[in-house]
């Protein structure tokens, strides 16, 4: 496992709000991993609604 | 203690300043008392030669010997602070190293060239000689030729008077030398194997010693680290003289660490041994040596059609796309399907429907990096799930060593709160969340996706990884594909210099499938 802090990193920006809002981490395996704008923009959207953010688990032989 | 050597260096001509400044005025006041008494003469050739007898008795060796003296100081103490640097870097005890000779041999050498009258007639006297006589000969107006005997002769705050700046180069270079002359005789006589190119650079400090201090253009491929390889010196060499007129002529291996890099050269060479770490890394770029993924040896590729949008045949078909992805995604079987919108929003790869999505939003990367996920799985693909599983198995603990190793250099390389200097290690690069995002999601993979949801990066998320132990091998491989495919020449140099042995991996997996 490679060497990092034990402690959370302070949260910033959109993710920050996010967690503000809902008091936990969107639940993601991924899916926007190489598209953050998208992901990002998907989490205000869960702001501004009130429905959180939630992936589906990828299926089997699915991988991002 | 390099500051504080280089300041000795720097400084050691202010011996002289006081002596090179009263001969620069002593010389001015006589050639300008000169020119303005034989203004409008016809014929003056006669008195210039007086002129020049006087020069003569004016600029003489003996008049340097004092200076040279305090000179000698400096050389005690360079040698002092040099063995100190070399000491602490190599962890020697240098006590007892005796120089007596090569110090003799570079006061010899100075010594010359201030107290030789042979070489002050050539250095400082000729070209007064010259100048005059083209005043004599032009009939310049006394003004400009007094304006441009001030500006060549005199000291002021724009630049050193003409004296001033041979002396200047000559007692640095000779002390520079001296202190070369140590750093290569402990780089032979303690068979040290590395060295470090150091020293401050400034707005006119030559291409090669840019290129060395920074390790950065060509210079880059020799550099682990901050280290060199003594073994590398002659291409280092050969390389340095390709890039720069100005690099010693004579510059061999034999004087590498004496000359440096150029004449008046203020950076030093300090010989180092290099840690089992980073004749690692040395290993793992020498394996590496196909800078060029272009370059491998691979037939000609053809145009390649998947027969679905256009722009996936583009990406395939890029003129900067190497000939062996090319040719390894003609050889094998392509997905069953490939498109841009799939029944989730994200881009993905199915191995169990063979299909490939790749959004047009995450752009032609995104499109190699499933394209390497449908490659990897196609590998381990069998007549039967459990056999296909047992294949996956299979070729994930074939790349296990290989992400073992590269993590254990990580750490070492990064110390103790790793994932965070590799953040800011990617933050310093331009458009990193473009250009790095399979860089990014490799450091996820070995983070088990705590890269992504504590620390904010790019890449897939604790949750990701759980699920299939293999995931982070899956990405890796997906993550160095790309890379390759995409041939962009810094994010590749990242890659072998952070992770070579998964980085060849791939590469080597990709010519065995051509080959098989």
């Amino acid at each position: 496992m490679i060497n990092g802090i034990s402690e959370k990193v302070e949260r910033e920006g959109i993710y920050k709000q996010y967690f503000d809002k809902f008091g936990e981490e969107p639940i993601t395996y991924g899916l926007y991993w190489n598209d953050l704008e998208s992901f990002e923009k998907l989490l205000s959207e869960a702001i501004k609604t009130g429905v959180k953010y939630e992936e589906e688990e990828p299926g089997e032989g699915v991988v991002y | 203690m390099i500051k504080e050597k280089q300041d000795i260096i720097t400084n050691s001509y202010s011996n002289f300043s006081t002596t090179v400044n009263l001969l620069q005025s002593d010389v001015f006041n006589k050639i300008f008392g000169w020119l303005k008494a034989n203004t409008g003469a016809n014929s003056n050739l006669r008195t210039l030669s007086k002129l020049n007898k006087e020069l003569k008795s004016l600029i003489t060796a003996k008049m340097f010997q004092t200076p040279v003296k305090g000179l000698l100081k400096d050389f005690d103490q360079v040698e002092t602070i040099s063995k100190k640097i070399l000491e602490s870097e190599n962890d020697l005890d240098l006590k007892d190293f005796n120089l007596s000779a090569e110090k003799q041999l570079t006061i010899e050498e100075i010594s010359n060239g201030l107290l030789n009258d042979a070489m002050i007639e050539a250095n400082l006297r000729a070209p007064l000689k010259k100048m005059l006589y083209r005043y004599v000969t032009t009939g310049m107006p006394i003004d400009k030729a007094e304006a441009e005997l001030r500006s060549y002769i005199l000291t002021d705050k724009e630049s050193l008077g003409f004296a001033e700046r041979y002396v200047k180069v000559l007692t640095m270079e000779s002390l520079s030398r001296f202190d070369g002359t140590i750093n290569q005789r402990v780089a032979t006589d303690y068979k040290l194997d590395g060295f470090r190119f150091v020293g401050s650079n400034i707005k006119t400090t030559e291409p090669q010693c840019l290129g060395l201090t920074k390790a950065s253009g060509e210079f880059a491929q020799y550099e682990v680290n901050g280290k060199y390889r003594v073994e590398d010196i002659p291409k280092i060499i050969a390389l340095m003289k390709r890039v720069a007129k100005s690099t010693h002529k004579n510059l061999d291996p034999s004087n590498f660490f004496i000359l440096r890099s150029h004449w008046g050269c203020r950076h030093q060479i300090l010989p180092t041994r290099l840690l089992e770490k980073d004749k690692v890394e040395f290993e793992g770029r020498l394996s590496n040596d196909i800078e060029d993924v272009k370059e491998v040896e691979v037939p000609k590729a053809p145009i390649i059609k998947f027969g679905s949008d256009k722009r996936f045949d583009d990406y395939i078909n890029g003129e900067n796309v190497p000939d062996l992805i090319k040719n390894v995604v003609d050889k094998l079987p392509k997905p069953r399907e490939i498109k841009s919108k799939g029944k989730d929003k994200g881009s993905y790869y199915s191995s169990v429907t063979n299909t490939l999505v790749s959004r047009i939003e995450s752009g032609k990367d995104t499109f190699f990096h499933e394209y390497g996920h449908h490659v990897d799985l196609h590998m381990a693909k069998n007549n039967s799930i459990n056999e296909t599983k047992q294949g996956l198995n299979i070729r994930s603990s074939k790349m296990k060593d290989d992400f073992s190793k590269d993590l254990k250099n990580i750490n070492e390389k990064f110390g103790s709160d790793a994932l965070g200097k590799l953040k800011e290690f990617l933050k310093g690069k331009e458009d990193y969340r473009l250009y790095y995002r399979g860089f990014s999601d490799i450091i996820d993979a070995m983070s088990n996706g705590v890269f992504f949801d504590d620390y904010g990066m790019t890449g897939h998320g604790k949750r990701y990884y759980k699920k299939d132990l293999n995931r982070k091998y899956y990405e890796t491989y997906a993550n160095a594909f790309e890379a390759i495919a995409t041939n962009n020449k810094s994010v590749i140099k990242d890659f072998q210099d952070n992770f070579p042995n998964c980085y060849n991996f791939v590469l080597n997996d990709l010519k065995s499938i051509l080959n098989d």
